[in-house]
């Protein structure tokens, strides 16, 4: 176990290798740097918290009552207008198809 | 973080599930109206926009091909039927067989041939710009259908491998 002799022959120890390595000189300004390149470092958020605030500014304007009801409206409009255009066309593809069968029958092929 | 994601996924699938509800009902809707009208040539006067007068012009062309058709149609039928029971008792292809398949073309030919003429006469029943659309258009549904399948047949064999 140490005493409180043995500490200061520590100390002292500590000093004499302080000195037969000398600390080298630091280049100008470079506190300043470090501070820069932290406060640079702190201020580029990682993709996974860009992601986060994201959905969560999404959510936020998206979920209230009037963004629902008319994007509900919006995208009801879209199913029916889909559906007759679709419909359209295939009345279209079924009138040709009765009109073809009535003048150039299966017969011909 | 969670909740937010969850609720906008739900979102979307509630209104995926809405968007295809919604089309599917329109589409079977608009159909039991506009999909179910036994008139053959509905699709005429929609596509080449004809009114009434040339409509009945054409109804009525249509209506005195329609018995010669049908006769070459019967006469086709007839010996086709021929050409069957003669092949499934026959193991070769013999000269009855032969006479069978040329009166099969014969046939055809004359019943294509009326056809033909039955494209022109509806045709000039029609303003001229909409008459010569139908009988590129008519052309393209029966004849040219018949020289796609042709030309698929005639096509070199190792084209067919090409892709």
């Amino acid at each position: 176990m140490k005493t409180v002799n043995d500490r200061s022959g520590d100390d002292g120890l500590s000093s004499l290798l302080r000195q037969a390595r000398p600390r080298p000189d630091l280049p100008p300004r470079f506190q300043e740097g470090v501070w820069r390149r932290l406060e640079l470092w702190e201020g580029e958020p990682s993709p996974s918290t860009l992601w986060r605030a994201w959905v969560d500014r999404l959510a936020a304007s998206v979920l209230r009552p009037w963004v629902l009801a008319g994007g509900f409206t919006a995208v009801l409009v879209a199913g029916v207008l889909v559906g007759g255009i679709s419909a359209a066309a295939q009345s279209r593809d079924s009138a040709r198809a009765a009109y073809v069968a009535s003048v150039a029958p299966d017969a011909l092929h | 973080m969670r909740r937010p994601l969850l609720s906008l996924c739900i979102l979307a699938v509630s209104g995926a599930a809405v968007f295809v509800a919604a089309a599917r009902v329109s589409n079977l809707f608009c159909c039991q109206h506009a999909c179910q009208d036994d008139d053959e040539l509905k699709w005429l006067q929609q596509e080449f926009k004809l009114d009434s007068v040339q409509l009945e012009r054409i109804r009525t062309l249509h209506e005195g091909y329609k018995p010669s058709c049908r006769s070459f149609c019967e006469q086709i039928d007839d010996r086709k039927r021929e050409l069957r029971s003669l092949l499934d008792n026959a193991s070769s292809v013999t000269a009855e067989v032969e006479r069978i398949l040329a009166e099969i073309g014969s046939l055809r030919a004359q019943c294509q041939s009326a056809m033909l003429r039955h494209f022109d006469e509806v045709s000039r029943a029609m303003p001229p710009d909409e008459g010569r659309r139908y009988l590129s258009e008519m052309r393209r549904l029966t004849i040219e259908s018949h020289e796609q399948i042709e030309s698929a047949m005639t096509r070199p064999v190792h084209a067919t491998h090409a892709h």
